[in-house]
């Protein structure tokens, strides 16, 4: 078999039938990837005493690969025209994202006081005393806007009120995580203000009448 | 800031999930799924699904806002080379040449004993479980066999050969001979479907431990645990029922194979 001619997916296949050669090469054709992937994602998430483990987690992302019985391997589809490099990537920055977070919660385990739980809907915060009518709303008025606005949002604006107001990214940032602009990002924002303050508006005269 | 800003950074940053009719994808994304999104490969209705999911699941939202970060950072510079020897340990996580087995054992573990569905080794020793004090050799399923047969004569037993049991036995011993080296290699259930092996070389017709010698365990093409043998002694604890390739290395060169397959009694 001539592995040098395969196509990503065909070298993919090889590898799941235990063919070796086609695992030297896919190995010497994604190491780089791997190890660069691996090296940023500490760079960025992880702390310094943890480039130690490089090798290891190097090691990892392709022992990853093939437990139980090539499993992941036999998991990419091409999705979309989706490269196996990009896969790669993803599953090598994963796998080092949950390194870093097993690390991190082992660390801080014996530290952690419990924290008490909160509920698990939307507005039974307390309001801070202040003029706005948005925040001398009861708790189920707040759930109702809340509600109504989510429900008048398309899936994007959604999750760019979860980036923006409970992950506390940047506008860079969400720019950055939702490939877009960073004024299509400012421009996002005015619109989902202004049908906040039309949906308060509309309930404000409903309610006065 | 604000007033709407100030409401939906109160309510939201609570950390709180608005009730709302919106559908998403159930589970979490997949690792291609996520690679595709952050590509920008997915069609406008792909790319809602995922996005739905993302306002519901944190965990999902997080791994997204990590990995796009990671990928951006990666475009600023140019790919880092992995040192050789990376690469190489890579590669050798899969074999290139399989050795033949030379020892062939399948038990299956119960309460009550342990049967042996096929042994092409050397010989067979039981352990007695604690508190039993007695064991004896016995068909399991064959009624009518008074005699006990001696473990030499399991180990000759041709595959055909009825099944046969350690009743009491919590723990079996293999021995085999590979080269110079005698191996034996105990194994005990810890608990159901969870197995120990302990590996005890010796330099044939002696007590003098093997020395310069890995043991390897496999579970098909893969390697999953190895140990250099340290006085004559190694251990492999927590194995889960399955078949295992144990693949002994002398120096550079492997010397022998046995391959276990080790179940339990349903």
């Amino acid at each position: 078999m001539n592995t040098e001619r395969l196509s990503e997916k065909a070298l993919l296949a090889e590898c799941v039938r235990g063919d070796k050669k086609a695992w030297d090469l896919f190995v010497e054709q994604y190491s780089n990837l791997v190890y660069h992937t691996v090296r940023k994602t500490l760079d960025l998430h992880g702390p310094d005493y943890l480039y130690g483990e490089l090798e290891d987690l190097h090691n990892g992302v392709f022992l990853s690969l093939l437990e139980h019985d090539y499993k992941k391997l036999r998991q990419y589809k091409g999705l979309r025209g989706c490269s196996v490099a990009t896969w790669i990537m993803t599953i090598s920055a994963n796998y080092t994202l949950n390194f870093i977070r097993g690390t991190k919660q082992h660390q801080h385990e014996s530290l952690d006081e419990k924290v008490p739980e909160t509920g698990d809907t939307v507005g039974n915060g307390i309001c801070h005393p202040s003029p706005s009518a948005l925040e001398i709303l009861t708790q189920t008025e707040e759930s109702d806007l809340l509600r109504e606005l989510v429900d008048g949002l398309d899936a994007g604006d959604r999750l760019f009120l979860k980036y923006y107001y409970e992950d506390e990214l940047s506008p860079e940032e969400i720019a950055t995580v939702m490939s877009v602009t960073v004024s299509a990002i400012y421009s996002k924002k005015s619109r989902i203000l202004d049908k906040l303050r039309s949906i308060a508006k509309k309930k404000r005269s409903l309610q006065e009448k | 800031m604000e007033p709407e800003d100030k409401f939906l950074k109160r309510v939201l940053s609570r950390g709180t999930a608005a009730k709302t009719t919106v559908q998403a994808l159930e589970g979490c994304l997949s690792d291609e799924l996520f690679a595709a999104y952050l590509d920008n490969l997915l069609d406008q209705q792909m790319v809602r699904s995922v996005q739905s999911h993302l306002f519901f699941c944190k965990a999902c939202r997080d791994k997204t806002t990590a990995i796009s970060k990671v990928k951006a950072a990666m475009k600023q510079e140019p790919l880092q080379t992995a040192p050789a020897k990376l690469t190489r340990m890579a590669k050798d996580l899969v074999r290139k040449y399989p050795l033949e087995a030379l020892v062939e054992v399948a038990l299956e573990f119960a309460q009550e004993g342990i049967a042996i569905l096929k042994n092409t080794g050397a010989a067979l020793f039981p352990s007695v479980g604690s508190g039993t004090g007695v064991f004896q050799l016995e068909l399991a399923r064959n009624a009518g066999h008074d005699e006990a047969p001696s473990a030499n004569s399991i180990a000759n037993m041709p595959p055909s050969s009825p099944q046969m049991a350690f009743s009491h036995a919590k723990a079996v011993t293999i021995e085999n001979t590979f080269g110079e080296v005698k191996a034996a290699v105990t194994l005990e259930r810890s608990e159901p479907g969870i197995f120990d092996a302990e590996f005890r070389l010796a330099l044939e017709g002696s007590m003098t431990p093997a020395a310069d010698i890995r043991i390897s365990v496999f579970r098909g093409d893969r390697e999953i645990a190895s140990q250099d043998v340290e006085n004559g002694f190694a251990s492999f604890t927590n194995l889960p029922a399955g078949s295992y390739d144990i693949e002994y290395v002398g120096g550079t060169q492997p010397i022998g194979k046995m391959r276990l397959v080790l179940t339990e009694a349903q």
